[in-house]
């Protein structure tokens, strides 16, 4: 593995860190409070490639290794984290296109997904299946060339624009995965407000009533919709957020560094202050310990060497632990300041909460991370 | 060119077992087990199966290999591995 980015991979780090800081920063703020990502951000991220960031060109996309998604990924989650996680779940749609779909959907959908003429979105959570992702309760049902489905998914990170859900149900009681058209007769998208944070990430409820799609839907085989198509669609989102957490790291730091620099209290800049140093320390070096876990799971994705499930549960275990941590300290460095929406950092420490929790819980990936060591010291 | 018999250490069967004995530890497994009903395949195992087959015999598993019976066994893993090699040889 190598520890610096290459020529190129840097090339793409400054394109998205100028974007970052050029285009995407000075709207996060507005984003948060409005709730709703405006029409051509999106069509910004789809201009430069980063809506097709892994799809290869001759489908449109920009073609980009794992090691350079995690570039941008990060770039992006520094300025915004509900603009990031877009990137994310319509690249979990797009990926499973590519990898797990037949000529006809990958003919259907390739190409207007990576070039971000369509958004995908993925929809597996329900009211009551979160972390147990098996249990899922909608269900479909074949009639004829069909199938029904009838159930309901919830918390679908930009289910309010998307025009195609990856959506999991049962089928005779095994797992398929579909492609499920916003257009599908009795497929009702209702917005989700009030969240902690990733306010602009546009949440939906999905509620199929008797919503009628074609069999040729199906993603894959049947009995392989969890096994398989989710979660390789949830390593590739785990890695996304992974990277975004370090962007949200970094961005926590660069407000402390500044405003520690600038704030003077007791005749001196508190960051001449003992104690604000540790804190600024303890940043810096779970920043970079972050950045590097997710280079490692960039490297083993791009060599599709099977330790990247374990490499990228580590990362994003640690990473997003870390995010809550360094963005709270951030807080803790602007002091009442940092409690206010007239800094960032307080929408920081509410984005970061969320990767704790979003692409599988901590708790989730402490039982993975868990289960893969002990294989390895038994095997 | 010399083909690894069933039982030699380079044979699939032996790989494939090697690596799922990861999965079913503390438990016997016969080649035509169900690996299903057993409950040893689950989401992580079959993504981890799956890339572990990629890298290993150098094959790309596609949609239609994404069926129950070319996973229900270790000798159903092993035949899906040898009809993917021959038709890559043969391309």
């Amino acid at each position: 593995m190598q520890l610096e980015l290459t020529p190129a991979q840097d090339a793409i780090r400054r394109e998205s860190d100028e974007l970052s800081r050029g285009v995407l920063a000075p709207e996060a703020g507005a984003i948060d409070r409005g709730g709703a990502v405006p029409r051509r951000l999106i069509d910004e991220l789809a201009r430069v490639g980063y809506l097709g960031a892994l799809a290869p060109r001759d489908v449109g996309g920009r073609g980009l290794s794992f090691v350079e998604l995690g570039v941008v990924h990060e770039a992006v989650g520094r300025a915004c984290s509900s603009l990031r996680s877009l990137l994310t779940v319509h690249s979990m749609v797009l990926h499973t296109v590519l990898t797990w779909g037949s000529d006809e959907q990958r003919a259907r959908w390739a190409t207007p997904l990576a070039r971000g003429e369509r958004l995908g979105a993925f929809g597996l959570s329900e009211p009551g299946a979160g972390s147990d992702a098996s249990s899922v309760a909608t269900t479909a049902t074949a009639h004829g060339d069909d199938l029904v489905l009838d159930g309901t998914k919830r918390w679908i990170t930009f289910g309010q624009i998307a025009d195609v859900y990856l959506v999991f149900a049962k089928l005779d009681g095994m797992s398929v995965a579909l492609l499920v058209e916003r257009t599908a007769p009795g497929l009702t998208v209702t917005p989700i407000d009030g969240m902690l944070g990733t306010r602009g990430s546009m949440l939906a409820e999905l509620r199929f009533t008797e919503c009628r799609v074609p069999q040729r839907a199906i993603v894959g085989g049947i009995g392989f919709g969890i096994a398989a198509i989710a979660s390789s669609a949830l390593d590739v989102g785990r890695f996304s957020v992974a990277s975004g957490c370090v962007g949200i790291g970094q961005a926590s730091l660069d407000a402390s560094l500044a405003y520690a620099a600038e704030r003077h209290q007791f005749g001196r800049p508190i960051a001449e202050h003992q104690l604000v140093r540790r804190l600024l320390t303890n940043m810096i070096t779970e920043v970079k310990a972050a950045r590097l876990l997710c280079m490692q799971a960039g490297c083993s994705k791009d060599a599709r060497d099977p330790r990247t499930i374990m490499d990228t549960c580590v990362a994003k275990y640690f990473a997003s632990q870390m995010a809550v941590r360094v963005a709270n300290d951030a807080v803790q460095v602007h002091g009442a300041n940092g409690c206010s929406s007239a800094y960032p950092v307080e929408r920081y420490l509410r984005d970061a909460k969320i990767m704790e929790i979003i692409e599988g819980s901590n708790e989730m990936q402490q039982n993975m991370i868990a289960e893969f060591g002990l294989r390895e010291i038994q095997s | 060119m010399t083909t690894p018999s069933e039982h030699s250490e380079d044979s699939p069967a032996k790989k494939v077992r090697a690596f799922l004995g990861r999965y079913f530890r503390n438990q016997e497994l016969r080649d035509d087990e169900d690996m299903f009903a057993k409950k040893i395949i689950n989401s992580v195992a079959a993504m981890d199966l799956v890339l572990f087959i990629e890298k290993q015999f150098a094959v790309k598993l596609g949609p239609a290999d994404l069926k129950l019976d070319n996973f229900r066994t270790i000798a159903a893993i092993v035949a899906m591995i040898e009809r993917k090699t021959q038709s890559s040889h043969a391309a």
